[in-house]
């Protein structure tokens, strides 16, 4: 890989989108490179700032609430589901997806459940209760009902978490890191940057 | 099928499309909150107006709500529904500003570095930085940095060939590293 091919790319090293090979041509460069592994470390440091720049955090319910008005006060739009909705193949194949996706999430759910709580010493919590705070600074998460047991286990490894309680009736797990001087901003990161992670925010002990 | 495919986000998400196609309000209640989110500060970056990005995601999800059973799988769930945005995001943009007194096209807004001030932490610079350059640099940035999308991603969401995109990203980058040099970096390469 030439150093314009490989300086064009570095965008996508950093925020691991690159593909494999492109991946292990830029490492090659890399190892001769100086510039590009400057700049590297520089588009590293713009991502961090970037995803750690806070913005006003808002509820969706409201918004929603005002979308249904809208949508219910739209003549256009059919009111009720049809009879026989038309569909494309693509359609129906993925409505019967959605059927076995159900029955498999149901399997998947009772697995986690039983795993996470054992018999009768089920710790409930909520997002709001004063007893979600962890002994230690934590984490509470919620993360999407797709995400399985072996996909939730090796997203905590990488953040360097583990449970501390939960799931709550909400969903929610407490987690907290797995050492001492672990750095929970970076493994806030990490939880956020997953696509089946729902919420994730600090608290204290 | 393993079960790890058959309930990845994205399986589940296109799952969820098709649902709302079948006008399930369930379905659309979720992915509604499973997006708001992260489209709600995707959109705060364009603009600071809240009621802006709160506008462009219900309008987003207006088209969800009444063109799901349009989708034919083509490209992921969130490609879709982030391109949706983008389109949204963008007219309003242009909207805002050809109804203000500053006439200047939108792909050639320049902040001047004299409006950083002093700030004191890095990513208020970056935050400055950010908002001199023209929106589609922006929301290039924006795409790969804050969302996580692959160049071809972002190409499929802003309609435009990975090539422009890796363009708009050179300029971004070349830009940023001129205002705001406590970020370090290699010299820059020429693009033809």
């Amino acid at each position: 890989m030439n150093h314009r091919t490989a300086w064009t790319l570095i965008p996508w090293l950093v925020n691991g989108r690159a593909s494999s090979r492109e991946r292990e041509s830029l490492e090659l460069h890399l190892g001769q490179c100086a510039d590009c592994r400057a700049e590297v470390e520089a588009q590293r440091g713009l991502m961090n700032a970037m995803q750690t720049t806070p913005v006003v955090e808002s509820m969706p319910h409201a918004s929603l609430q005002k979308l249904w008005q809208r949508i219910d006060a739209d003549p256009a739009a059919p009111a009720v589901v049809p009879d026989r909705p038309k569909q494309s193949r693509w359609l129906g194949w993925l409505t019967a997806a959605a059927v076995v996706e159900a029955l498999l999430l149901g399997t998947v759910s009772t697995l986690l459940y039983q795993s996470r709580t054992g018999d009768a010493a089920a710790e409930y919590r909520t997002v709001t209760s004063a007893a979600t705070a962890p002994a230690t600074e934590g984490v509470r998460a919620v993360f999407s009902p797709a995400l399985t047991i072996g996909e939730l286990q090796a997203l905590l490894s990488q953040a360097g978490l583990r449970i501390a309680g939960g799931p709550s009736q909400d969903g929610v797990y407490t987690l907290v890191p797995t050492t001492d001087d672990h750095d929970l901003r970076q493994a806030l990161q990490v939880l956020r940057a997953h696509p089946a992670s729902r919420f994730a925010e600090a608290v204290g002990p | 099928m393993s079960p790890t495919t058959a309930s990845s986000p994205e399986s589940h998400e296109s799952q969820l499309l098709a649902r709302i196609a079948l006008r399930d309000r369930r379905a659309f209640d979720e992915l509604y909150n499973a997006y708001y989110r992260r489209l709600s500060r995707f959109l705060q970056r364009l603009t600071p107006r809240y009621q802006f990005a709160e506008e462009v995601i219900n309008d987003t999800f207006w088209v969800v709500w009444n063109k799901a059973g349009d989708f034919r799988g083509a490209a992921r769930v969130s490609t879709w529904i982030m391109g949706i945005a983008y389109r949204r995001a963008l007219h309003g943009l242009r909207a805002e500003r050809s109804g203000s007194s500053n006439h200047e096209p939108i792909d050639e807004y320049s902040g001047s570095t004299d409006e950083l001030g002093e700030p004191h932490e890095l990513r208020d610079w970056v935050a400055k930085g950010l908002q001199t350059l023209p929106v589609e640099q922006r929301i290039t940035l924006e795409l790969a940095y804050y969302m996580g999308h692959s160049c071809e991603e972002i190409a499929a969401i802003t309609g435009c060939p990975v090539g422009t995109v890796k363009a708009r990203m050179y300029h971004a980058r070349e830009k940023l590293r001129r205002i705001l040099p406590s970020l370090g970096g290699s010299p820059s390469i020429t693009l033809p």
